[in-house]
Parts: structure tokens; C-alpha cells; sequence
């Protein structure tokens, strides 16, 4: 693996949630784990539960409380997004991961009075993960529980968030992300740090140009058979049977019977009404063009 | 008019009132003990010429002094353990504000640049037995302590003590501090509680009257708490059993490698301790306090009201008391 990222230098790789973040974090790992197994007779397999860590969360309190030098606790949500944008200067003591920092807020928050709401000082880049809106409907109403409307309307929604609540304590702080449109919009139209999109149909259809490009962008690596083993390792029917055989996965949420469901593309095309996926497409259908995704028949 | 109060074994002086620390008006305490005076400054700077390879945006070392930056709100410039000065960002920060953050960070900044071992940790007693709950912010150390609280316990110090060489707990902010969620959840109704800070879903109890304590206790256990556990996350333990939801998990803990890792891991601001050089020193304390103190590992369900049940029915805790 070539990048060794230096302390003050970092990726983002960001997204809507349920669009394939996980699985361009199990790619990256897997490129440094095959890099550096000496004989064959290392472990054969990711460990999904041990070996995933690419960097801190972007919303990870420990992690800002650090940067704050207070306890984050102390600080309202409002208050937390005007000072998110400079809180990541450093990793978090004691983290000896690399700095590819997974992220589900938007670019800017609502509550950030215009400014990114991550640090953006040293950032070498940032990867904006992207998936058809429909399929993300399926994927989300799996992961938390709601009903198709429901998932509908998350993704409309000008105040979705992640962690709503104010009123609980969480270790992670809100997130917020908005509609589904505004928030590609946020990542790729920004001016402030290199972007590449990555679309999960582009991962699944075409693995090897895709993953190459990321590869590429966070300066992995350029061996090609590298890049070929580190995706068959990673493919998503793998990565079910890692789930099934460690029996979990410790990122899926209590509701959700499995982390990795079906990772297919057009699940939201069969099992969405017309009604529900003309609704995503009347409201969002500019952004869903430019990234060549249609209303589906 | 100036108040003194304990915490953490220093002696603060302010010209304000605390309402959650014990005061102290004996002269003769007040004479030999380590002061620190907090002073209300104007224009303090908001960087070291020199910049440390610790510090943030808003946390910034030289020597032995710290600057930390709470946006908005307060300025201070801590020095040598000895000073705190504070500047408010503007007229419209409240002193409870204010209040809040000397309590909860730059006292507790300052007892680290007079090389105490700061742990992220709400120690409790009754009767002669001394505990403390050991974990980063949001693992429930306040909700527990309110459960002992109702059950007799008192507080030494909620969310950070200092630990000393030979096993004392100092007194420090002697107030719990809970979400509204979970107030709402035990029940507990809202005119018996009180905004930390006004925008915050998050309250001490209002009017619980604290009597003065001793100045230090020796502590004899600590729980490391560990994150509630969750029946879908079962796979995640070495061995596979089932988890009964209706029980306090707890483990002791023999590895001394474990217990100094987890010991480091909850020091309150470990940034700190490297700005301002104190690394080593807190190391050492680790190690004085490694075999003289029992350690186990203590996880309660997810579910608050069971979590209630459990401590108010098991023998867990009522079995410290000699």
C-alpha cells in the first residue's frame, strides 16, 4: 500500500447513508491487509468486526470532544455545527488509524452559517459515494426500520439527519444531510477539496475501472492484480457470508436482521410503487439525470 | 468578596458563588492548601507564539500553560496550575455558562499541569466504601450514579476525580448531570430540574441538598463501564452464549497490560497531558495505582428502567459496603 497518511494530511469518503461507504472501507482495508500478508498462509479473510477501522467517524464525540479540549455534551447541537468545520486538525489521540474518514453530513449544514461543516484545512480529498435514489429507499427502510413512504420522504426531507435527538446521549452528534439531491450537490458542486464520485452501480458493474480510479485518487496502490483480489475479497455475496459466519456485523443498527441485505441495483425499481419512485424523480429528477439515473418503469 | 471551594484536591478562589462544590471557610485550610485563583481578564490571546505539535484549533500548549478556546462563549488561559483566567466572548454568555465550563474543563486542565491523574470517572460512597465509575462521555456513568444516588450513595466527584498515588479520590463537582430522555424515562419530573446551560437538553437536580464531605477517600473498586449491551450485538463477545438481558454483566479483570490500556484510554483530555508534557507522569500514576485497587468490568442492558430494577434489587453494589 503506498499512502501512508501522515498525520495532518486526510480523506473524506462521504455519502448518503446505505450507498456503498462501507463497502469502499472494506475495499481499502482489504488493499492494505493483502499488501501486507507475507505468505499464504495468513489470514485468509476480512475481519469485518476487528478490522474496519479507516479513521474516526466524522461525528464521533470522542473524537470533537478531543479537538475542543470540553466535553461535547456541554454543547448544543447549533453550537457543535458552527465549530465541527475546525475540529478535525488532528486524528484523535491514542487512534492509530489512517485518516479516511467516513462521513454522512452534508458539506454544509444547515446550522454551519455557510461554512463546510468538516475541516477542511490539509484535506487531500474527498470520494462522495452514490447510489440510485430508489435503491437507497429499500437499503434505508431495511436499515431503520420504516416503511417505503416513510424511506420516501426521509430522502425528501430538507431536515433528515442522523442522530435527531438532542435530548439523549449518543456517541455520535447529529449529522445533518437534508434531501437526497442537496446533498450529492453539497459534496460534488463544492469548490474546497478534490472530489471524485463514485457510483455503486459503477462498483458492482464495473469493479475494476471503478475501484482503479479510487485506488488511483487515494494513492493505494496501481497494482492491478492488488486492486482484482482486494475486490473478489470484497464482493458483496463475501462479505454476506463474513456476516453469516461471524453472525454480525457491529455497524448494524439493533432493527436490522443483516448489515449486508442484497447489494443489488434495481431492488427499488421492482418493489417501489409508480407513485413512490415518481415522487423521488419529480422532486430530485435534475441530480438523478446528471448522474444518469431515471425513473425506472 | 471572594468564596473558596475543594476540588480535586486544590483550593479554587473565585469571586463568584458554586453551588455543587463544597466551600471552605477554616483560613487555616484555605493558607496550605494548592490555590488556584480564578481571575476575570480582558484581551487574552488566543495562540502561543510558538505552536505545540498537540494543539487544536481551540486547546493550545506552551510549557506549562494552556489557552482553550470555547467558541462563543469563554476564553481561558490556565497557567501553572495556579492561575485561570477567563474572558467571556460576550455580554450575552451566562455565568452559569461560565460556571460550567471552569468546573467541567479548565479546573480540571490546571490540576493536570499540577500533574494529577485525572480520570474520566463519577466516584461515589456510602458508608466507608468508595467506588468509582470509569468511562468516556455517554456510557451512562451519571445515570448510574443517579441510581445509586436514590439508593443512599453520595457523589465524590461526577464525571472527572482525581486519582492519587496512594488511591485517594479528591471531592469535586458534586452535582449528576442527566439527558432529558432519560429523566423522562426514570420518571423523574421536570420542575426537580435545572438547565445546565439554557440551550441544553441536559440538567443537574435542582435544590438536591449536598452535605460538605471529607476532602479525599480512599477508593478500594473501580467499574470500568463498558457500552450497554445490545441482544443483536451477542456475536460480538468471545463466547457466543447468549446474553441474559436481565442481568449486570460483570467481569473481573486480571491482565495488568488490559488495565493500564483502559485506564489510559478514559484519562480526561489525554491531549492535554501531551501538550503539556505530562505523559509520563500520568504513566507512573497508572502504574502506583495498577495493584492496589480491584478492577472489573461492569455492562448493563439497554434499557433504562431494567437497569433501574437490576440496581435497585442486586446485591452488586449494596455488597461494597463493609
Amino acid at each position: 500500500m503506498k499512502n501512508s497518511i501522515a498525520d495532518n494530511n486526510y480523506y473524506y469518503l462521504a455519502s448518503y447513508p446505505k450507498s456503498g461507504n462501507t463497502w469502499v472501507r472494506l475495499f481499502i482495508k482489504e488493499i492494505s491487509r493483502i499488501s501486507n500478508i507475507k505468505n499464504e498462509d495468513d489470514l485468509a479473510e476480512i475481519n469485518i468486526n476487528k478490522e474496519l477501522n479507516t479513521g474516526t467517524i466524522t461525528s464521533s464525540r470522542v473524537w470533537i470532544s478531543d479537538q475542543l479540549g470540553i466535553n461535547s455534551c456541554d454543547l448544543s447541537f447549533k453550537e457543535l455545527d458552527l465549530v465541527r468545520g475546525k475540529c478535525g486538525k488532528s486524528k484523535n489521540i491514542f487512534n492509530e488509524a489512517d485518516r479516511f474518514h467516513k462521513t454522512h453530513d452534508a458539506f454544509i449544514s444547515k446550522d454551519s452559517a455557510g461554512n463546510p461543516i468538516l475541516e477542511t484545512n490539509n484535506c487531500k480529498g474527498a470520494v462522495y459515494i452514490l447510489r440510485h435514489p430508489e435503491d437507497v429507499v429499500i437499503s434505508l427502510s431495511h436499515f431503520f426500520n420504516l416503511n417505503y413512504d416513510e424511506s420516501v420522504e426521509f430522502l425528501l426531507n430538507k431536515d433528515s439527519c442522523l442522530v435527531p435527538n438532542e435530548g439523549s446521549g449518543n456517541a455520535q452528534v447529529r449529522q445533518y444531510m437534508g434531501r437526497w439531491d442537496k446533498h450529492v450537490l453539497s459534496w460534488v458542486d463544492q469548490e474546497i477539496i478534490p472530489t471524485i464520485v463514485m457510483r455503486y452501480e459503477d462498483m458492482k458493474f464495473d469493479p475494476i475501472t471503478s475501484f482503479s480510479k479510487l485506488s488511483s485518487f487515494l494513492n493505494l496502490t496501481d497494482d492491478i492484480e492488488l486492486i482484482k483480489k482486494a475486490i473478489d475479497n470484497t464482493s458483496i455475496e463475501k462479505i454476506k457470508d463474513i456476516e453469516r459466519r461471524l453472525k454480525g456485523f457491529r455497524e448494524k443498527p439493533a432493527k436490522c436482521d443483516s448489515f449486508f441485505r442484497s447489494g443489488r441495483t434495481g431492488e427499488g425499481a421492482e418493489k417501489l410503487s409508480f407513485i413512490q419512485k415518481e415522487k423521488l424523480y419529480k422532486n430530485m429528477n435534475k441530480v438523478m439525470n446528471r448522474f444518469g439515473y431515471e425513473l425506472s418503469k | 468578596m471572594h468564596y473558596f471551594y475543594r476540588i480535586h484536591g486544590l483550593i479554587l478562589k473565585v469571586n463568584f458563588k458554586i453551588f455543587y462544590l463544597d466551600e471552605i471557610k477554616d483560613e487555616s485550610i484555605i493558607n496550605n492548601g494548592e490555590l488556584v485563583e480564578v481571575i476575570e481578564t480582558k484581551n487574552i490571546k488566543s495562540y502561543f507564539l510558538k505552536e505545540n505539535y498537540w494543539d487544536t484549533s481551540f486547546i493550545k500548549f506552551f510549557k506549562n500553560e494552556c489557552i482553550l478556546i470555547i467558541n462563543n462563549i469563554v476564553t481561558f488561559y490556565i497557567k501553572d496550575g495556579e492561575y485561570i483566567y477567563w474572558e467571556r466572548s460576550n455580554g450575552q454568555v451566562a455565568q452559569k455558562d461560565i460556571i460550567n465550563f471552569l468546573i467541567t474543563s479548565a479546573i480540571n486542565i490546571a490540576a493536570i499541569q499540577k500533574g494529577k491523574l485525572m480520570l474520566n470517572a463519577t466516584t461515589l460512597f456510602k458508608r466507608e466504601s468508595v467506588i468509582t465509575l470509569i468511562g468516556p462521555p455517554c456510557t451512562g456513568k451519571n445515570t448510574i450514579a443517579l441510581m445509586l444516588f436514590d439508593r443512599g450513595w453520595q457523589i465524590i466527584s461526577n464525571e472527572s476525580s482525581f486519582l492519587s498515588d496512594d488511591q485517594l479520590v479528591f471531592s469535586g463537582n458534586r452535582n449528576l448531570r442527566i439527558w432529558k430522555n432519560t429523566a423522562k424515562t426514570l420518571g423523574i419530573k421536570r420542575n426537580k430540574l435545572q438547565n445546565i446551560r439554557s440551550n441544553l437538553r441536559r440538567y443537574q437536580l435542582r435544590n438536591k441538598k449536598i452535605n460538605p464531605i471529607k476532602p479525599s477517600f480512599k477508593l478500594k473498586k473501580v467499574f470500568f463501564i463498558k457500552e450497554r449491551y445490545k441482544p443483536n450485538m451477542d456475536f460480538l463477545k468471545e463466547n457466543s452464549s447468549p446474553i441474559d438481558k436481565n442481568k449486570i454483566l460483570l467481569n473481573k479483570i486480571d491482565s495488568e497490560q488490559l488495565i493500564i490500556l483502559k485506564l489510559r484510554n478514559n484519562i480526561f483530555n489525554p491531549r492535554c497531558y501531551r501538550g503539556l508534557n505530562k505523559e509520563e507522569e500520568m504513566i507512573d500514576s497508572l502504574f502506583a495505582n495498577l495493584n492496589k485497587l480491584n478492577f472489573q468490568e461492569l455492562q448493563f442492558p439497554d434499557n433504562l428502567k431494567m437497569t433501574k430494577f437490576l440496581i435497585d434489587n442486586s446485591k452488586l453494589f449494596e455488597k461494597e459496603i463493609s
